[in-house]
């Protein structure tokens, strides 16, 4: 499964910033991307388990994978084009 | 400064300089040259349409002109017209940043001289692009200086976000342990909290990533060891594996600790500056959560004592104190099978304790009665909802439960008390509560008959569902019995 160039931005902000803890608004205002479109893209890396999310029942945070295996696939989906 | 003398060619404004002198120049030959005083000239593109460069010894000769008037455009930092050695006219134009010659842009082949006038507008392009360079190079260094620092504190923004949002510890000291490994990529966290009469450390919340490990904790004496060194002395330590920081607000009051799974990556100071804010951050959830859970223990023991006196009072249960906490579990045990948030399953507990505080008002004879109820007798005892729920308003804190008290013997299909409301207009806690009287009546002795066994008062709700109950909530029933978690609680 392809990652779309959202996916693809929003990895490329958790590799730089491994230490991000992330709401949806705050990653879209990084991005300078639509919330909506954001919040569909985590959606979907959230599943794969390349994102971990914190939740509450008022907050949502996203942040990078500390599993080495998923690290791993993050880095080879994003060096291909 | 342009990083390359290439990449500055590609600026707008000399791409656009560029243009208007090629529009008056036909085949003009174009050059970028690096550096301050260059040595050679590199002809390879030049050769493509200058047939005098060509050869060698003809190449030497246009080249210590070029370089002649490459050294003039240094010296005096302004463009410089020459005729080269076949009578065509060249340019140079210096680039020049902090009065430092960085490299050269130069046209030549042109049949005609170029005017003053457009040269000197030429070298004003040049000066203005360098300028718009060199700005939009330092908003880039600024902004790679600024984002990860604004990143930074956005993810604390958003920590105090997350761990803010409970008053529950049980909760709170794992996520804190979880965004603790989170932020510091760390594979390891544990908290300690100090018991004070103890004089210990007790281990509330560990997280370890590592997979196939298991981080055992066990309760430290303040005073000894890593993690009771660092609660005596309120002073952080730092070894290659690990941070250990205390939890101090005006005492410590507990200690966090992270691990790295991997030796030779010693922590930084960056690091230990992250640990703090998470601990001062982590202090702050942690007494309010530990003060609204002594609120909880007061409010709760008041309530408890509450409904000792009132059901005390009625005047023919010894029994009905008792049975109220019987209550309180059944329907405590539902609404946790039903996965309410923990606001929603205290107002249910309270309720539970309190729902029958409105017969007080009932008169004796009537509760008394061992026979059928006249309809006016009845009436008054369908009064106690209202009576109760009247009776308790006054206490802020039973706001929640007023409605669960109020609506408790409503059926779901409409046909009870005191609004003949229908279904989920119900309050899902009125729900749960009526499922647990009803089994609480049941199980429980009664002047007029013996008591049922757990199975038939659990079979007799089950042919109720739909009617009389919720079918979600008598779900959510017959799987704590089936769970036996009831057991010991009714026997």
């Amino acid at each position: 499964m392809s990652l779309t160039p959202v996916q693809r931005q929003i990895l490329k902000f958790f590799q730089e910033h491994p230490q991000a803890v992330e709401t949806v608004r705050g990653i879209a205002t990084w991005l300078g991307q639509e919330a909506e479109v954001v919040e569909q893209a985590l959606e979907g890396l959230v599943s794969r388990k390349w994102l971990a999310l914190h939740e509450t029942s008022a907050v949502r945070g996203y942040a990078l994978t500390a599993d080495a295996r998923f690290l791993t696939q993050i880095r080879e989906a994003l060096g291909a084009p | 400064m342009p990083q390359t003398i290439e990449k500055f060619a590609e600026h707008p404004r000399i791409h656009r300089l560029r243009e208007v002198l090629t529009s008056k120049v036909p085949r003009p030959i174009w050059w970028t040259i690096p550096g301050d005083s260059p040595k050679s000239l590199n002809y390879s593109e030049a050769c493509r349409t200058c047939s005098f460069v060509r050869k060698p010894a003809q190449r030497q000769v246009c080249q210590r002109r070029f370089l002649s008037a490459l050294s003039q455009a240094r010296q005096n930092q302004i463009p410089v017209q020459f005729v080269c050695p076949i009578e065509r006219y060249a340019v140079c134009l210096p680039v020049v940043q902090n009065g430092q010659t960085q490299g050269y842009l130069a046209m030549c082949h042109s049949e005609q001289p170029v005017p003053e006038t457009t040269l000197e507008c030429a070298g004003l392009t040049v000066g203005t692009a360098v300028e718009e360079m060199e700005r939009s190079q330092e908003l880039k260094n600024l902004s790679e200086a600024i984002q990860p620092r604004c990143v930074a504190l956005s993810t604390i923004h958003t920590i105090h976000r997350l761990i803010s949002s409970t008053l529950n510890l049980e909760e709170l000291l794992p996520r804190v342990a979880r965004l603790c490994c989170q932020v510091l990529r760390v594979q390891s966290c544990a908290i300690w909290l100090v018991d004070r009469q103890k004089q210990l450390l007790v281990p509330r919340a560990v997280i370890e990533l590592r997979k196939g490990k298991n981080w055992v904790l066990r309760p430290r004496r303040i005073g000894a060891g890593l993690t009771g060194q660092v609660a005596s002395t309120c002073q952080a330590r730092l070894t290659e594996r690990m941070m250990v920081m205390p939890l101090v607000e005006e005492e410590c009051i507990g200690v966090i600790m992270v691990r790295r799974g991997v030796p030779n990556q010693p922590f930084s100071t960056l690091d230990q500056e992250i640990l703090t804010t998470l601990a001062e951050q982590a202090v702050v959830a942690i007494r309010n959560a530990q003060m609204y859970e002594t609120q909880e223990r007061v409010t709760w023991g008041t309530i408890k004592s509450l409904s000792d006196i009132l059901n005390g009072m009625e005047p023919y249960s010894p029994h009905r104190t008792s049975r109220h906490r019987i209550l309180a579990e059944v329907a405590l045990a539902i609404a946790q099978k039903m996965k309410l948030p923990l606001a929603q399953q205290r107002p249910i507990q309270y309720a539970a304790l309190l729902h029958d505080a409105g017969r007080l008002g009932i008169p004796e004879e009537i509760l008394r009665k061992p026979s059928k109820l006249e309809p006016s007798e009845l009436a008054k005892v369908r009064e106690h909802t209202i009576k109760g729920a009247r009776l308790l308003q006054p206490l802020e804190i039973l706001e929640p439960a007023l409605p669960i008290i109020l609506y408790h013997h409503e059926r779901y299909d409409g046909t009870g008390y005191p609004k003949g409301l229908k279904k989920e207009a119900i309050p899902l806690g009125a729900r749960i509560l009526a499922v647990a009287n009803a089994f609480e009546a049941m199980v429980c002795e009664r002047p007029y008959r013996e008591a049922f066994s757990v199975a038939r008062a659990a079979r007799e709700i089950a042919s109720h569902s739909g009617t009389q109950f919720d079918p979600e909530v008598v779900q959510a029933f017959l799987s704590v019995v089936r769970s036996k978690k009831l057991k010991g609680l009714v026997s």
